[in-house]
């Protein structure tokens, strides 16, 4: 197209739109520059209160972009009061749909279906789908288990929107074990070539103190206890889970709320044990580690060992 | 002393209010009304009865889900494969929560949820029990709790965060105190639950049809409480006279039957004939009551003679069975499928259990009692329009409707996932079996878009039901939430539905309606009118059985005559020769809430000789004054003790 039209005598002054008579006028001379414009409004009024069931203006629901490509093609849809032929139309379509669509489709319920269990928000359950369209798409994945692939999407999706779910918790909604979640999550990531954050355990503190019922208070404590543990290398070995862990028991322990290990260890999906060794490793720095303005219920000197 | 003798008469005399007292007096008792039930009680009870009566009684009457490994591609064949059954027992239901990104679970307010656009449900969890029996071992293993889907909660119900609250902590949270709750939030968006209304179910109405094959038509919905099954309608009507030329005329008016999934029209004795009751002798005492009747017995002739032909059960049975939506092959199956019908769907509020041939067929004769008393005008035809024939749905019953058919979607698919499980692996994880979004998406569904039904079932379903609700006005609102719909078609129908009806008085508000279209059609509820909740039949009962009703099983015909037959919720219960005295206790027992809750209505027809107690929902009833012996039973003492209620 040609350069965008301006009043010859003033290039520089914003041309005002008269919708009326479909004018480009200039404001400094009111020179008419452009003319016949197109009105791209709607060609009908539709009133809001009426309550007529279907909207001149409206044509369909947006597309979805992850199925079926967007070629424009056209979908028998059956809405509200559809009657025997169009099911069977919407039917038929539906049989004939190809592999990918399906396998997508299956994809996406699983997903949805996993999530709600977890009661995770749309948009990563849509970042879960986008993933693994581009999964589906690059082939990487052809033979593994559709349910492994989706968890694994899903797992990545979490991570990338900055609140990582475990692998034990998404294993726990979905109904493949955690070693195919977790090879599919090994392919789809050198696949994908993106870089995931590492994972600290204060990604999970909110989550593991809200289901423990933990104040705010215990929360934060615990949240310092284990950035502070990272940071003065205590817990060498240990995976930010357990760290997570630990360092709420100690939080606990601490104060009014107390949880035993075994309670932390449920809601965290660590055992017993692991969130005790974590604990003891913690425990010789106990008086580093809180932060200055914590109140204590328990002193430190009465901490439980182990 | 001169004291005591001044206060007795001054106790005595003026207990009574009198004429310049009553402005005061009726005051105080319609504020009390007000402060204790407020302007919407009608949705928030309905609500309140479906969270704590329906959803559980729902989920426990569904059947044990069963299910057995079938591995055919192994080798061996097992010959006692596991056997797996589920049974769904304690619901449970938390205050609205909503989880954040990270999963934390915070407690939803509901100003939160209209600004987020967020959906104001609660969570629903349910005890399942897995029993697994393998090679004659049984183990047993409950599931606590298990997460099945989130249930919108309705504001200011006893399930909301705001019920119980003062107006500082409503102000703190962003709500008004003066807004009356019962509405959901869907999406961000409230949306209340227009009352529906409908024909009352298992009642026998008799109706006289203009110029068209029948002269009467007696028609009884009758509908089985608390099951999925849908209302199946049975009519008795009377043929017009004259209908088919010569033969026909001469044989009068002859009644017939028309019965669920049976495609034509079948005579009436063929009916009782079918049920057990062969002799005319018999079928005569099941109709007409009083054998010295000749006008009755006249009446009933044509259609003795045209039945002439079958005298026997089975033939009855192979008859009907004929004439039935599938007209099996052999007459075996033809008597099966035709006694499936009798015993399954026709009446089954009376019964659908296998022995309730003399309770049915009283009640048939029943129906052609009333018919024949139409037609010979003793008796008068009943109003399509009368406000005691109709029956309001609210928001109780219509998410109880959606929530039965979801939870047998829910049932269906964790029977079809586990199955899978179970071939492969021999066992399944249960929780992960359960599809949330069943529930969850069925119910925001239906209330987001009004479309009341399976998203799938789409031509079925009503569409409006759930509506905006219209914030223009603090009138507006209130009256939105006051408002009952009747879903019939914008074409004119016999009856006069859309004009004012005597009956609502009192019930319905006779000046609020819209103009335009809707006219007549909607409708909003008076000040103090009330929408009955629904409540246990089986104390009233048992309360009957105590007090000397008669059961028709033991009844001789002849004594029905001159006795008053007692219907509960529809069903003929037995009868009783001591009408006066009997309501009388029962209106006692009602005015002190003992075994009768006070929204039990119970009707007593003097004339027609008959008792109804009704215990159903949906009934529309309002407080009323007693009044005994001319003088009002309210008395001073009354007002006085409300007005220290007030002031509290």
């Amino acid at each position: 197209m040609s350069a965008p039209v301006q009043c010859p005598i003033h290039p520089e002054m914003h041309l005002i739109e008269d919708h009326r008579a479909g004018d480009l006028v200039c404001p400094a001379c009111g020179l008419v520059v452009g003319d016949r414009l197109v009105d791209v409004g709607t060609e009908w009024r539709s009133f809001s209160n009426e309550r007529s069931g279907n909207d001149p203006s409206r044509v369909g629901g947006p597309e979805n972009p992850l199925l079926g490509g967007g070629d424009l093609s056209t979908t028998i849809a059956v809405g509200f009061g559809g009657s025997d032929s169009d099911n069977s139309l919407a039917n038929a379509q539906r049989k004939s749909m190809n592999n990918s669509d399906r396998q997508m489709t299956a994809a996406m319920c699983l997903i949805r279906e996993m999530s709600e269990r977890i009661h995770l928000p749309k948009n990563i359950q849509d970042n879960a789908s986008r993933i693994f369209k581009e999964v589906l798409d690059s082939r990487t994945l052809r033979g593994k288990n559709n349910e492994a692939q989706a968890a694994a999407c899903l797992y990545i999706a979490c991570r990338k929107d900055g609140v990582p779910r475990t692998f034990k918790e998404i294993c726990a909604v979905s109904r493949v074990s955690k070693k195919e979640i977790g090879r599919c999550f090994k392919l789809i990531i050198r696949n994908m070539e993106t870089n995931l954050e590492q994972i600290t355990s204060a990604d999970f503190m909110s989550r593991f103190c809200g289901n423990l019922y933990l104040p705010n208070s215990i929360q934060a404590a615990a949240t310092r206890i284990a950035k502070r543990a990272v940071e003065m290398d205590l817990v060498a070995g240990r995976t930010p889970i357990s760290i997570a862990a630990a360092a709420i028991y100690m939080a606990s322990q601490a104060s009014g709320e107390k949880r035993t290990a075994k309670e932390i260890g449920d809601v965290a999906g660590a055992a017993e044990i692991t969130v005790r060794q974590a604990y003891k490793l913690l425990y010789p720095k106990a008086a580093e580690l809180f932060p200055e303005d914590f109140r204590f219920i328990t002193p430190i000197d009465a901490l439980p060992s182990s | 002393m001169y004291d005591e003798d001044v206060m007795e008469d001054a106790s005595e005399n003026s207990d009574e209010i009198t004429s310049e007292q009553w402005q005061e007096a009726c005051w105080v008792v319609i504020s009390a009304y007000f402060d204790e039930k407020g302007l919407v009680r009608q949705q928030l009870d309905s609500f309140d009865e479906f969270v704590q009566m329906n959803v559980q009684r729902i989920v426990e009457d569904s059947p044990p889900v069963e299910l057995q490994s079938e591995n055919q591609h192994l080798g061996a064949d097992m010959e006692n494969p596991a056997k797996f059954s589920l049974k769904f027992n304690q619901i449970y239901l938390s205050k609205p929560t909503h989880w954040e990104k990270d999963g934390a679970p915070m407690p939803m307010m509901p100003n939160e949820a209209r600004l987020r656009n967020l959906t104001y449900a609660s969570p629903l969890y349910v005890d399942i029990t897995k029993v697994v029996t393998r090679d004659e071992s049984i183990n047993e293993k409950i599931y606590e709790k298990v997460f099945v889907g989130k249930v919108p909660v309705m504001l200011r119900s006893s399930y909301c965060m705001l019920s119980n609250m003062t107006d500082r902590d409503l102000t703190e949270l962003n709500e008004c105190p003066l807004d009356p709750g019962g509405y959901f939030v869907i999406n961000g968006s409230e949306k209340v639950l227009i009352a529906q209304e409908k024909m009352a179910t298992n009642t026998v109405y008799v109706f006289s049809m203009k110029d068209g094959k029948y002269a009467f038509k007696t028609e009884c919905r009758s509908c089985l409480e608390n099951s999925s099954r849908p209302t199946s309608t049975m009519w008795v009507n009377m043929l017009t006279r004259g209908g088919g030329g010569g033969k026909k005329t001469a044989m009068g008016q002859r009644i017939i039957g028309i019965l669920p999934y049976i495609k034509q029209e079948i005579p009436i004795m063929i009916v009782f004939r079918a049920l057990g009751f062969v002799s005319d002798r018999d079928i005569l005492g099941h109709i007409i009551y009083d054998f010295d009747d000749p006008e009755m017995m006249e009446m009933v002739k044509p259609s003795l003679d045209e039945a002439f032909v079958i005298q026997e059960q089975n033939v009855a049975l192979n008859f009907i069975g004929a004439r039935g939506a599938k007209p099996g092959v052999t007459r075996e199956q033809r008597i099966k499928y035709a006694r499936e019908i009798l015993q399954k769907e026709l009446l089954p509020h009376v019964g659908v259990s296998e022995h309730c041939e003399t309770k049915k067929a009283f009640f048939i004769g029943y129906m052609v009692h009333r018919l024949l008393l139409a037609a010979l005008g003793r008796r008068e035809l009943d109003d399509r329009d009368h406000i005691g024939n109709k029956r309001l749905d609210l928001a109780g019953p219509l998410l109880a409707f959606l929530f039965r058919a979801l939870f047998r979607n829910l049932l269906k698919e964790m029977r079809m996932t586990a199955q899978k499980y179970i071939n492969k692996n021999d066992d399944f994880a249960l929780d992960v079996c359960v599809k949330t979004s069943t529930i969850t998406r069925g119910l925001a569904y239906s209330l987001a878009t009004g479309n009341w039904g399976d998203q799938k079932k789409a031509h079925q379903s009503r569409a409006g039901v759930s509506q905006v609700l219209n914030r223009l006005t603090y009138t507006a609102t209130l009256s939105h939430l006051r408002r009952a719909n009747s879903p019939i078609g914008r074409e004119g129908k016999l009856a006069k539905p859309r004009q004012l009806h005597n009956t609502q008085w009192g019930m319905v508000c006779p000046a609020e309606t819209p103009e335009g279209q809707a006219v007549g059609l909607v409708k909003n509820l008076a000040l103090m009118a009330y929408i009955s909740v629904g409540s246990l039949p089986e104390p009233i009962l048992e309360f009957l059985e105590e007090w000397s009703m008669e059961n028709l099983e033991e009844v001789s015909p002849s004594a029905i005559a001159d006795a008053t037959k007692i219907f509960v919720n529809g069903a003929w219960v037995g009868i009783h020769r001591e009408p006066d005295q009997l309501m009388t206790t029962l209106k006692k027992l009602r005015r002190q809430m003992d075994i009768i809750v006070s929204e039990v209505s119970m009707v007593r027809d003097i004339r027609d000789r008959e008792i109804r107690i009704y215990t159903d929902a949906g009934r529309v009833c309002r407080p009323l004054l007693i009044v005994e012996d001319q003088k009002l039973a309210l008395k001073k003492k009354h007002i006085d003790l409300l007005k220290v209620t007030n002031k509290k």
